[in-house]
């Protein structure tokens, strides 16, 4: 799969185990967009954001020594760094009496403000138009699990489905976004 | 247990997704261990749904970075704040209770001397601060920039200019990274795409100077197809290369001098 990174994962988490200034930049660089993505998408608010992105990274430095990568991928935990971070605030009293906060059940497409704009993340031409191409439910199931940390019997509620049905579905979801970007590589293999 | 089936039930999908209970994510880390189909099937899952998180990818505000950077910084000086020994040139470790423990005329002495490194030290960083927040955003990054480069040539040659750092942060260009492929794992070349004019501009290769006769050529994949986006050389600096429609992908491959009209290499590199 085609990531940004031009460094492997050992040796970016052994920079950051170094406490290395060249570790944070080549983090920052290749991770900081789609962590800001997925805390956009559970808060909606540009200031939280900023400030939630801070926390993630002082969290990722604190703790890289936790890291254990027999377990998953870099991404995956620091992924999950940033949404329980975010998910938090939103849960949050302060949070919550803030009128101009947009719920999170509304789902909504989160506009950006103008001032700050928007430039597409490295990598991400192509893939956006894949991933894009998602049917709109499965898009759904995978950002209110992924993003929003629901949990199965949330998501039974939500998609009024049984409890048993979605792992199944979640299943599918998963399936059909990894068919579409591997369908994606075998197409540009094929052509050369 | 049949793997197959284990990873037909979504348990797998569960867990990277972080459903899982306490009981089946020790299972499943159990079974990863024991199968590599099981921890291969894993990593397929998350680099799935790293794409897709890639996918929805925002760019945080351009001062975001150096604000990190400093909080970071900041906070392992008050960890490793060092002052030396005036006496013997030691390092005198700087903990609490150290300070409590020395008394008399040479603990006052350490206590000033350690107040007067930690003032330097929180000065120094709102001076810098401050500074940061005086250059412009796009500035900031295009001097980082800048420095890195100058420590990786120590010349002038590759530095970015700043009508170059200005094309690169505009709204209107789409940045791509392609990466190495098989027999060229470390290559990588950073191309932006003007999304006004549809120029595609190769920012800086990362490739193998190229035999005689032979030249590096870019490829769009629109409509299903490669399409031409022109050759390029191996120097550092940004070149202007074709004009094409919104690509799906892009592929460097190995031509003869001048390009072909069709990919007759192995691929190089390549991206979204």
């Amino acid at each position: 799969m085609a990531r940004r990174i031009s460094i492997a994962e050992e040796d970016l988490v052994s920079l950051l185990k170094g406490k290395d200034q060249k570790g944070f930049n080549i983090l920052y660089n290749n991770y900081s967009g789609a962590l800001f993505g997925v805390i956009n998408k559970i808060v909606q608010s540009n200031d939280d954001a900023n400030d939630l992105l801070q926390d993630t990274f002082l969290k990722i430095w604190r703790n890289i020594d936790n890291y254990d990568p027999s377990k998953g991928s870099i991404f995956t935990w620091m992924m999950n760094i940033s949404r329980n971070l975010a998910i938090d605030k939103v849960r949050s009293a302060d949070f919550r009496d803030s009128s101009q906060n947009i719920s999170m059940e509304e789902n909504v497409v989160y506009q950006v403000d103008n001032e700050y704009q928007i430039v597409q993340d490295i990598d991400s031409i192509g893939l956006k138009k894949v991933v894009d191409n998602l049917k709109p439910e499965y898009k759904q199931l995978i950002e209110l699990v992924y993003y929003k940390g629901y949990t199965q019997a949330e998501v039974s509620e939500e998609f009024g489905i049984p409890l048993g049905t979605v792992k199944t579905r979640i299943k599918a979801a998963v399936g059909s976004l990894r068919a579409m970007l591997s369908g994606l590589w075998l197409l540009i293999n094929l052509l050369f | 247990m049949n793997i197959q089936e284990y990873i037909a039930s979504g348990i797998l999908e569960s867990y990277v997704l972080g459903l899982a209970n306490e009981k089946e994510t020790a299972e499943v880390e159990q079974m990863a261990e024991q199968w590599p189909e099981i921890k291969a099937e894993i990593r397929q899952i998350e680099n799935a749904l790293e794409s897709y998180a890639f996918a929805n990818a925002q760019t945080p505000p351009a001062h975001l970075q150096n604000q990190i950077w400093e909080k970071i910084s900041a906070e392992s000086n008050e960890a490793t704040t060092k002052v030396i020994d005036f006496d013997n040139g030691n390092v005198v470790d700087l903990t609490e209770q150290q300070i409590s423990r020395t008394n008399g005329f040479f603990g006052a002495y350490l206590k000033i001397a350690a107040s007067v490194a930690l003032l330097t030290s929180v000065l120094a960083n709102i001076y810098l601060g401050t500074r940061w927040k005086e250059s412009k955003e796009s500035l900031s990054l295009a001097i980082n920039e800048n420095i890195k480069l100058q420590k990786a040539s120590k010349t002038e040659e590759g530095m970015m200019m700043p009508s170059e750092v200005n094309m690169l942060l505009s709204p209107e260009t789409k940045m791509s990274k392609l990466v190495g492929q098989k027999g060229s794992e470390n290559s990588t070349v950073i191309l932006a795409w003007d999304t006004k004019t549809n120029k595609v501009y190769l920012v800086r290769p990362n490739l193998p100077v190229p035999p005689d006769g032979m030249q590096y050529q870019l490829w769009a994949i629109v409509n299903d197809k490669p399409m031409d986006a022109g050759v390029f050389d191996i120097k550092n600096d940004t070149q202007e290369l074709k004009k094409v429609p919104t690509p799906k992908a892009f592929a460097v491959t190995l031509e003869k001098k001048g390009g072909s009209p069709v990919p007759t290499s192995a691929i190089k590199v390549m991206g979204i």
